[in-house]
């Protein structure tokens, strides 16, 4: 592709009441821009991602909202609603953009604020013959735990390590809403959502913010003096085949797929990744997914240590959903955000030694057993 | 008699549970719920039919947390393979030790739950099946 990474910025997340909508929007954006070295007025094309605003603030087209605060006008302004993967799509649909020549310089945010009083979320299975069964979406994830284990062997400890490495990666992060390491034990005595899955195998909800700015490659030099490079940009739907596999997510396939023969690279090649840890379990499928593992053995790349930092493939260095905390719209571009400074070399103490080729790995929804949708963006140096 | 909440999951004329899917006049694809265009091969020409009434337990899980206060847990949901060879969502009703990927089960309408105002919310769901004899 012909786009780079050249600004950054996110907020901090977890439970901020002090901040609006807005608010965290605009920090994360302004952050961003800095981060570049522009100024509202270098801006040509923005998308902005956003799930609950309509359910919980009462809002809608909260770009607009948050561009306006800032003085960017005038532009091409999108509203984006993909689920988890959000803000993975408006960084898709603005990777496109520039693409596309339809621009230069775009800036892509995310942000979210779910830890509101009014009312509890969140279930993306309504309207279906699932949620009037009683689903919800621990309990899609804990079906699909379950189904996996009794096809596999796999126990409930195996599941339990990928929260224990993304907490122990979180503490490094700053920006993270949860900063303790915790164990075994702790994630396997939590209290039980939908069996096998407790509440330290969920991610939290969270309130949050991360913007990044792109431009075409050609002129990426002008603002970094390394910037960071897009080279696969994939989004696609599930399936949705019945009977469903519930032990892998077909889609994660072949978005894979197709990412890789976009960027010319294979699984072995990265030497970082971010995904879609919403629930530990999730995070074991979507290594079989995007090919670190072969179906069925994931469990052995964090029982051996592999996916830790220090690692082989270090997953989820800022620590995933699980740890950094999951405000839906923002996630994606955090994930993001966090690849381009592992390969920027400026992660500290968290930091994946000598990072060329990264990838972020997002989903969102669920439909009759599947993912609605998937984003993966590979990035190199 | 239960009432249905939603139209065409059971059959409110015989009072039998009755899981109305669709059929696809073209390919032969079967749906639950009914749809009107066939996933499989685009057909729009869908046959309405009444699914098996048994069926396997595809997967399950013990749900442990409240989404309302009326809730009681822990409850079971899960995907049961019906003999039509498609899966559905449901809630299952069965010991949880007597419980299984691959047990039996067969299709009963009852109360499923209390709706947040404590009124009762009707439903399909899946029991264990008891052989004959
Ligand atoms: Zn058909």
């Amino acid at each position: 592709m012909e786009v780079a990474v050249v600004g950054l910025g996110i907020t901090r997340f977890g439970h901020l009441p002090h901040l609006s909508l807005e608010e965290l929007g605009m920090e994360a954006a302004k952050k961003a821009l800095k981060d570049a070295g522009i100024g509202p007025g270098d801006i040509q094309i923005a998308c902005c991602a956003n799930v609950l605003a309509p359910n919980l603030q009462n809002e809608f087209t909260i770009g607009q909202k948050i561009l306006w605060e800032l003085g960017i006008n005038k532009i091409p302004v999108i509203n984006v609603e993909n689920a988890c993967s959000s803000s993975s799509s408006a960084f898709y649909l603005a990777c496109l953009a520039i693409q596309a020549g339809a621009g230069e310089v775009a800036l892509v945010v995310g942000v979210e604020k779910m830890l509101v009083p009014r009312k509890n979320i969140l279930d993306a299975v309504t309207g279906a013959p699932e949620a009037a069964a009683g689903f919800s979406l621990p309990a899609a994830f804990a079906l699909k735990a379950n189904r996996y284990m009794h096809k596999y062997g796999v126990n409930v400890e195996d599941l339990a390590l990928v929260a224990v490495k993304n907490r122990r990666h979180g503490s490094l992060n700053p920006f993270a809403q949860y900063r303790e390491p915790i164990t075994k034990e702790d994630v396997l005595n939590s209290p039980v959502i939908a069996e096998p899955l407790t509440r330290l195998s969920c991610c939290p909800q969270s309130d949050g913010a991360a913007a990044v700015v792109i431009c075409r490659n050609s002129m990426a030099k002008r603002f970094r003096s390394r910037p960071v490079y897009v080279s696969a940009s994939v989004l696609l739907s599930g399936s949705y085949a019945n009977p469903p596999s519930l032990s892998t997510w077909e889609a994660d396939f072949r978005a894979a797929e197709k990412a890789y023969a976009m960027a010319g690279v294979g699984p072995e090649d990265l030497d970082v990744v971010e995904l879609h840890d919403a629930f530990t379990i999730a995070e074991i499928m979507h290594y079989e997914g995007l090919g670190l593992a072969t179906v069925g053995e994931g469990v052995r790349l964090v029982k051996e240590g592999f996916t830790f930092l220090g690692g082989n493939i270090p997953v989820n260095p800022s620590g995933g959903l699980l740890s950094r905390g999951h405000p839906l719209g923002a996630t994606g571009v955090a994930q993001v955000l966090e690849i381009a400074l592992q390969l920027r070399g400026e992660a500290g103490v968290r930091q994946v030694k000598g990072a060329r080729v990264g990838l972020a790995h997002c989903m969102g929804g669920e439909l009759h057993g599947d993912a609605r949708s998937v984003t993966i963006h590979i990035f190199s140096t | 008699m239960v009432k249905t909440v939603r139209e065409n999951l059971w059959n409110q004329d015989t009072g039998a549970p009755a899981l109305f899917g669709s059929c696809c006049r073209k390919c032969g694809a079967k749906y639950f719920p009914a749809r009107k265009i066939c996933w499989r091969c685009y057909s729009t020409d869908q046959e309405k039919i009444i699914l098996s009434q048994r069926g396997t337990v595809y997967a399950f899980c013990n749900v442990f947390f409240k989404k309302n206060e009326n809730d009681e847990t822990p409850y079971t949901v899960g995907y049961v393979l019906l003999e039509d060879g498609i899966t559905m969502p449901a809630r299952i009703c069965c010991p949880r030790e007597s419980l299984k990927v691959g047990t039996p089960v067969v299709l009963e309408a009852g109360v499923t739950g209390l709706f947040p105002d404590g009124k009762e919310k009707p439903g399909y769901f899946f029991k264990l099946e008891v052989k004959e004899g």
